[in-house]
């Protein structure tokens, strides 16, 4: 399936609504990036309702990169002892949009 | 050409405003919004964003109640990073607000009851290790309470604040157990064990009606998600034949033993390790919903919280999510709930 990207602050209850879930599926991304399929009419009137910035799938990409760089960077700095606290063994891994 | 009258023996309902009770299959025209509405039942599960919990994400809270009165309390976030929470939030369906705090702050506990009389059992303190404490909610404060024979985190629990059940889980040991105890309001005592030892178990229903399902086994790389679904019946544990369809630990529930769902949760190592996949119970067989989550999250609370009609998923764990413990709450809709839909005509 082919999708497209925006980027919009999720403000809580009615941001996705269960109107707008049994239409289409919405996910959700590091930097607040959601993915929607393309060549939807409804997910791209969410867009919309949502105020979001449509993204290129290589921007989207980019700003969940940045996410995951930033995270990965947090976990390094961890003491050792503490990344092996239940939860916190795993280093965040990259995420491939697709 | 055949008309609505014709075809059903009604005329189309001209009102100013929505019915308050509509029936299914009704059909009325909203001369306000100048729209055409049908009552319709939904035919799979939908998830929707919530409210976002005010304190920031956290993982591995205790929650209680249902959809619309949720309590939420203590939990780990935001990570990377030292937080042991002790904050407590309830949901009202459309916002948290903060009450007093947990007393012992810690998270991958157990909980159970509802928004305004709930237990929160065991868990876990960094760096301190497995807890053993208890603490009773009476709707404005916790009480300490007898603590748990011994320190356990990540085990599945349900029931009511004077009739609850805690099964399996992480001992101080961080292997796992099939130990389970019944609380009664006052005191624990041993039941019977499940028949597979699991941590990060899910727990669903009643002190004598119960569900524990999935979890993890051994706790060490690779491991085994377990697809295994054990019901309580007050006196012992029964291996049901009926098996998720993804086998993960740390996942959310709603529901009873008769009728739940299992949202979420984690089932491998590396970027696929957290899931959005949303299965449905019925008494005898798991469903796949079509759809799952919005957000990937594991480590989500292992009591239940709401039904298979009115589910809601709280916090959890979603490394390199932004944030990574998400703020953000989910709120479940289940096949066959009725819903109002405005008619599109083009």
């Amino acid at each position: 399936m082919a999708y497209k990207y925006c980027v919009a602050e999720c403000w809580g209850k009615g941001f996705i609504t269960h109107s707008d879930s049994s239409k289409y599926q919405v996910s959700g991304f590091p930097g607040n990036v959601w993915q929607i399929p393309a060549n939807n009419q409804d997910a791209n009137l969410w867009v919309n309702k949502v105020a979001g910035s449509w993204k290129t799938k290589a921007e989207a990409q980019a700003i969940v990169d940045v996410e995951v760089t930033a995270a990965q960077a947090a976990w390094d700095a961890l003491p050792d002892e503490q990344k092996q606290q239940p939860f916190n063994r795993q280093r965040p891994t990259a995420i491939v949009l697709e | 050409m055949a008309t609505y009258y014709g075809t059903y023996g009604q005329k189309v309902q001209y009102l100013a405003s929505d019915p308050s009770d509509p029936q299914v299959g009704q059909v009325w025209y909203n001369s306000t919004s100048a729209t055409l509405k049908v009552r319709s039942v939904t035919t799979s599960g939908t998830w929707a964003t919530g409210g976002n919990l005010s304190n920031g994400g956290r993982y591995g809270m205790g929650v209680a109640g249902t959809q619309t009165a949720t309590l939420g309390f203590a939990g780990y976030g935001p990570v990377p990073g030292t937080t042991n929470s002790n904050k407590t939030e309830s949901y009202n369906g459309t916002s948290w607000t903060n009450l007093n705090n947990f007393n012992s702050a810690r998270y991958l506990l157990g909980s159970f009851g509802t928004q305004t009389a709930a237990i929160g059992a065991g868990g876990y303190f960094y760096p301190g290790g497995a807890q053993s404490a208890t603490e009773s909610w009476n709707g404005s404060s916790w009480t300490t309470v007898n603590a748990l024979p011994t320190g356990r985190y990540n085990g599945g629990s349900a029931g009511t604040q004077t009739a609850g059940i805690y099964s399996g889980g992480n001992p101080p040991s961080n292997l796992v157990t099939n130990s389970s105890q019944l609380y009664d309001g006052t005191n624990w005592t041993n039941a019977s064990n499940l028949n597979v030892s699991r941590g990060e178990v899910s727990g669903a229903g009643t002190q004598t009606a119960s569900l524990a399902i999935g979890g993890y086994n051994p706790p060490t790389s690779p491991g085994t998600y377990i697809t295994t679904t054990e019901s309580y019946n007050g006196t012992s544990w029964t291996t049901l034949p009926a098996t998720l369809n993804t086998g993960r630990g740390s996942a959310g529930t709603s529901g009873d033993q008769t009728s739940a769902i299992i949202f979420g949760g984690g089932n491998a190592g590396g970027p696929t390790a957290f899931l959005t996949a949303t299965e449905i119970w019925n008494g005898s067989t798991w469903t796949s919903n079509p759809t799952g989550l919005i957000q990937k999250r594991s480590n989500l609370p292992k009591g239940p919280a709401g039904t298979t009609s009115a589910g809601i998923a709280v916090g959890g764990y979603n490394p390199p999510s932004s944030p990574i413990t998400p703020a953000t709450t989910e709120e479940w809709t289940g096949p066959g709930v009725g819903q109002t839909k405005t008619v599109t005509v083009s």
